[in-house]
């Protein structure tokens, strides 16, 4: 499953990992409403659907860890933060 | 099997496709390399091919239309100019990817040969994207297109702008070691629909170097957020050169802009605007001080938005409706039965009241659910363009089809079965009508024929002509050949009139054509076409000037679900009588208004002498005799017949739901149909045009 729940620690924690689809944007856009205050772990993730990117961006939800691309942490960071440019091939 | 709603989606959304390409190339037809409609063409042939790719197992539709999608672009670019074949190609092409869309609406996949069935129109698209075709370059269609993007580019002239000190110091000690290209992408609301990710497209973008997604506008997030509409703009800021940038984007090339990036592109001349896009929508200056008003929850809830419903829904609140109406209808029974039979008129009077209220709801309930199934009579004209000139062709006929009153709206069922008649009646003139372009020359006429399909609306009916300047119908030759099939007798033929004789091109077992044509004469005729539109409560009427024309007028109720009728009594039994036909309805006539005719008598109504029948005797249900003093009778006007019908008595006016005749009676001319009244009972509903036309004969 790309998207689970967590909510074993306290605060819930919503897990997307692998290729999304905008299939899962029902999903993820109940996860979150009905967990404000919830954060999203994407360590596990390799592509997040445009749909699913405006779902999170919109949400305004913290991101607990981030994937090893670093590609997508510049779709979130990057309008507060300066990015290095030679750290993105 | 059961398709995902995302299935359902393409489906119905490829089919809007379809329709868009094929009167774009029809359109185009007329107007050759009109820029707006051959982007459009391209457009919908880019977007079956995105959305298809979503479904790997509909991979056929993508090949096919990626390959119409490249020959198109040539044509697009100006490298290709579109002639005959090629629209007919396109078309076949629309013809069959619709096929395929209807294969998987009804069983969830597309045929297994679908690769091989298309490969020939794959080779024959591919021919012509290779082939040296005449060359056209379009400046026009050219300079267009430098229109639609450039309106993004002052915004991501602003983006840069508006940047921080820290990115811009990044960017400008950059510049120096590298050429940097800045790029702005916009996708269009609905682009994931459209099977893009525009996110995958800038992950491929080699060399990012910075990166800002940015929300269009501030929807908040709630239950009633939307994350299928697309509200991202992303900015950046790359190593890639201009080329490679495009190549990445070419399918959306109107959506994005770039720049070649220098540092003194960061510095402002005045303040910035705001970072707010209007999709689409030129930014006409971005110097101004007043920033451009963004796009908040607030006044995108002030559009209209139209969702799509299952037509299956529609048709069941219908039918709760039309439950709740006899529902409805049975309380002033139930009222009467208090009074009279429980003794309590207190309690009438109070279901009375309530009756009153209901009533109120369910009449705003009944319009709001018949405005949900109305739509235009486009619906069913826009087959025509692409049929006319398809027939034309082959008949080696020059027509024009002129279209009017598209936007007249009538029920969706009405619609959908004007279909069929108005095909017949199209394929009729265009087959016997229409001369070929020598006869018409011959005879002084242009050699082009104009063919009119017009609609409007009339009381509550919708009227459709489909009117021809060909040869017209020519009554001598309707009698003789009326009389040869037996049809009618040499003697009714010769006291017809010319306009009556016309009519008879209606009558079972009649066709004018010696040859039977692979068009109009199939087997079936006009006839059919009647006997369909009077089973549902309409009627066909001919007219025609020989040498100048005919014209066929189809007249339809504009809603079938629900009819105002007025019931009336004859013995035990109730009838409805439309109530539309109803004039009058009149009570203790004397027989001094009664006049004594030769085949039968008159009633006086308003200074005129209307024939009277008596209602009974025409339904066959009692023999004809004399009205009795005091009778009562029901004036009905049936397409400028009009005449007094006696009934025993007027059980009043009714709203109710017409449901067919079961099996035995459906071929009943009398009747249109049954309904079941307040008290529970079952009334025929009566085809006042045939009952007329019955009793009218000597």
């Amino acid at each position: 499953m790309p998207i689970s729940l967590d909510n074993s620690g306290g605060t819930a924690v919503i897990h997307i990992s692998g290729v999304t689809s905008p299939d899962e944007g029902d999903k993820l856009l109940a996860m979150l409403l009905e967990n404000p205050g919830g954060s999203v772990d994407l360590s596990g993730l390799e592509h997040l659907h445009t749909a699913l990117l405006q779902i999170l961006l919109t949400a305004n939800v913290p991101v607990v860890a981030w994937p090893e691309d670093r590609f997508w942490m510049m779709c979130f960071e990057v309008t507060t933060a300066p990015f290095p440019l030679r750290e993105i091939g | 099997m059961g398709l995902s709603s995302l299935a359902i989606q393409f489906v119905l959304e490829g089919r809007d496709h379809c329709e868009l390409a094929a009167r774009g190339l029809l359109d185009l037809e007329k107007k050759s390399h009109d820029p707006e409609v051959i982007n459009s063409i391209f457009r919908s042939f880019h977007t079956l091919k995105g959305t298809s790719g979503i479904f790997p197992e509909y991979a056929a539709i993508t090949t096919l239309t990626h390959a119409a999608e490249d020959l198109m672009g040539l044509i697009r670019n100006g490298e290709k100019a579109i002639d005959s074949e090629m629209t007919d190609l396109f078309l076949a092409v629309l013809d069959q990817v619709g096929s395929w869309l209807d294969i998987v609406e009804s069983t969830g996949a597309i045929p297994s040969g679908a690769q091989d069935e298309s490969a020939p129109l794959i080779t024959a698209l591919k021919g012509m994207k290779d082939g040296s075709g005449a060359e056209c370059v379009s400046k026009l269609e050219l300079v267009t297109e430098v229109v639609e993007v450039n309106h993004l580019e002052p915004i991501l002239r602003a983006w840069l702008i508006s940047l921080d000190s820290s990115h811009k110091e990044f960017l400008a000690t950059s510049s120096s070691d590298d050429v940097l290209t800045a790029f702005c992408y916009t996708p269009v609301p609905d682009a994931f629909f459209f099977g893009d990710d525009p996110i995958s497209l800038i992950h491929t973008i080699p060399g990012l170097v910075l990166l800002d997604v940015v929300k269009q506008s501030e929807v908040p997030f709630d239950d009633g957020y939307d994350p299928f509409v697309c509200d991202l703009s992303f900015f950046a800021v790359a190593t890639a050169v201009d080329e490679v940038i495009r190549d990445v984007f070419a399918y959306v090339e109107d959506q994005i802009v770039s720049l070649p990036f220098s540092p003194d592109l960061l510095e402002a001349v005045q303040t910035p605007a705001t970072l707010n896009i209007p999709v689409g929508e030129p930014v006409s200056t971005l110097t101004e001080a007043e920033p451009e008003p963004a796009i908040t929850a607030e006044t995108s809830t002030k559009k209209t938005t139209y969702i799509r419903v299952n037509q299956e829904h529609i048709n069941t609140l219908m039918n709760l409706v039309g439950e709740i109406i006899i529902a409805k209808n049975s309380l002033p029974y139930l009222g009467e039965r208090a009074s009279t039979i429980y003794g309590v008129p207190k309690l009438a009077e109070e279901i009375d009241l309530r009756h009153g209220t209901i009533s109120n709801i369910v009449s705003g309930l009944q319009d709001i659910a018949l405005e949900m199934r109305m739509l235009p009579a486009s619906r069913v004209f826009e087959r025509f363009p692409r049929l006319v000139r398809d027939i034309s062709r082959k008949l080696d006929k020059k027509v024009s089809l002129v279209m009017v009153g598209e936007e007249t709206l009538a029920d969706k069922d009405v619609i959908d079965l004007l279909g069929d008649p108005l095909v017949h009646m199209v394929r009729n003139s265009l087959d016997h009508g229409v001369e070929t372009p020598a006869e018409r020359v011959a005879a002084g006429k242009p050699e082009t024929a104009i063919i009119t399909l017009q609609a409007f609306q009339d009381k509550s009916n919708i009227v459709v002509e489909v009117e021809d300047d060909g040869r017209g119908i020519d009554p001598a030759r309707i009698r003789r050949k009326a009389i040869e099939k037996g049809v009618v007798s040499a003697e009714t033929a010769a006291a017809m009139s010319d306009e009556e004789a016309v009519q008879l091109i209606m009558a079972p077992g009649f066709s004018t054509n010696d040859t039977v044509t692979d068009l109009s004469g199939r087997g079936v005729g006009m006839d059919v076409v009647l006997s369909m539109v009077n089973s549902l409560g309409g009627s066909v009427r001919a007219f025609s000037t020989p040498g100048q024309g005919s014209r066929m007028r189809l007249t339809l109720p504009m809603s079938m679900a629900i009819s105002k009728i007025l019931v009336v009594r004859l013995g035990e039994c109730t009838y409805g009588i439309p109530a539309d036909d109803v004039v009058e309805s009149m009570v203790s006539v004397p027989l001094s208004r009664v006049t004594a005719g030769n085949t039968w008598p008159s009633l006086e109504v308003r200074g005129k002498l209307l024939p009277l029948y008596s209602l009974a005797a025409q339904l066959a249900i009692e023999e004809e005799r004399a009205p009795k003093a005091g009778f009562s009778a029901v004036v009905v006007n049936v397409q400028g017949d009009i005449v007094a019908l006696i009934v025993d008595s007027f059980q009043g006016i009714s709203d109710v739901v017409v449901k067919p005749l079961a099996s035995l009676l459906h071929n009943h001319l009398y009747y249109n149909g049954t309904t079941i009244l307040g008290d529970g009972s079952i009334t025929f509903i009566l085809n006042m045009q045939e009952v007329i036309r019955n009793a009218n004969q000597p």
